[in-house]
């Protein structure tokens, strides 16, 4: 039976795709996104990175915007740790969604990370940066997948746990 | 076509009991931070660059200072002429800072009660500089700027101590190793 559906499976998909016109096209890449986005913690890898790139741009804008690599030697240590950290969590962030069977990792990492952040850069970014950190790291945490078998029974998974 | 959405579709979804289990514990150790913070018992770093931001302070004193001219170049291509102060230890009474971030002003008060701020390899560059009075204790001034770490063969200045009474700073650039911030308070809107 599973055999079956993954024999006919490609085939669908591969047989009538040239036939699909334009406007169908876009619809099949939102609905593959979507189907994309919901089978990993988007949302709280979406927040990781968010708070990564804050943390990242306050010590750093000055560079960007002046392209002046003088700067990054003047910056010191405070302005490496807010760049360590903001790297980290955009790390955390991407592997959350990339590696979604290791989300508890990553998004304990980028909580621990955004508490961190408080003292080592800017007050986690004028508190911004360290509450991104936290909420999309509790909500990666948060994510369970559902198996469609288990659906029914999502008790005993919050047993499981 | 329903039997392959449901073998493709391995969906999830957030169940926010979890999400309490772990975010509660953290807001609460972050709490546990802001007040050290707070108390002045934890020193934190701050470096911001890029945008401009207003500090004011009833009182500035300082070890280890000097001072020379420098250019940053800004967005707009052309050249900001800055004050660049460096000073080795400072302390600041009533500090307040107020950052334009996104459109909304935060600004930010610590030092205001009986505890002064402290600050280790503070770095300013500002593009204005105003206060009433100021002390230097063994001053050079004229100094070449290129052995205070500024550009060389321009005019610098260098002093054992400074005291600077009601400053405020438009700034460009702002570093410290350290800075424990005792009394702080954050907040947004109105600014310094």
């Amino acid at each position: 039976m599973t055999a079956d559906d993954a024999g006919t499976g490609p085939e669908a998909g591969s047989g009538p795709a040239p036939a699909v016109p334009a406007p169908r096209h876009g619809r099949v890449r939102t609905q593959r996104f979507r189907t994309w986005r919901r089978s990993r913690p988007f949302w709280g890898g979406l927040l990781l990175i968010l708070a990564g790139l804050e943390l990242f741009a306050i010590p750093l804008s000055g560079v960007l915007v002046r392209g002046a690599i003088k700067l990054v030697i003047y910056i010191g240590i405070g302005g490496v740790f807010g760049v360590l950290i903001g790297a980290l969590l955009v790390a955390a962030g991407l592997m959350a969604w990339l590696n979604p069977l290791h989300k508890t990792f990553y998004s304990i990492a980028g909580i621990v990370l955004g508490i961190v952040s408080f003292p080592a850069s800017n007050l986690g970014g004028l508190f911004l940066g360290m509450l991104l950190a936290i909420i999309g790291g509790g909500l990666a945490f948060a994510w369970t997948p559902i198996e469609p078998a288990e659906a029914a029974g999502p008790q005993s998974e919050a047993a499981l746990s | 076509m329903s039997v392959s959405n449901s073998s493709t579709s391995a969906r999830g979804k957030v169940s926010w009991r979890r999400f309490a289990i772990v975010a509660v514990p953290a807001i609460a150790v972050a709490g546990v931070l802001v007040g050290l913070t707070a108390e002045g018992a934890l020193a934190s770093s701050i470096s911001v660059s890029g945008q401009e931001f207003t500090i004011t302070a009833d009182q500035l004193a300082g070890t280890g200072f000097a001072q020379f001219g420098g250019a940053l170049p800004n967005s707009s291509g052309g050249q900001t002429p800055v004050i660049v102060s460096s000073i080795k230890n400072a302390t600041l009474t009533k500090l307040c800072q107020s950052v334009s971030v996104l459109g909304m002003t935060v600004h930010l008060t610590a030092g205001g009660n009986g505890t002064p701020v402290s600050a280790s390899n503070l770095v300013v560059d500002a593009n204005d500089q105003t206060a009433s009075s100021a002390v230097f204790t063994n001053i050079s001034i004229g100094q070449d700027a290129g052995t205070l770490g500024g550009p060389a063969g321009t005019f610098g200045e260098e002093a054992d101590q400074v005291t600077i009474d009601n400053l405020v700073q438009h700034t460009w650039y702002t570093t410290a190793g350290t800075f424990t911030l005792p009394n702080l308070s954050l907040g947004f809107g109105g600014s310094c």
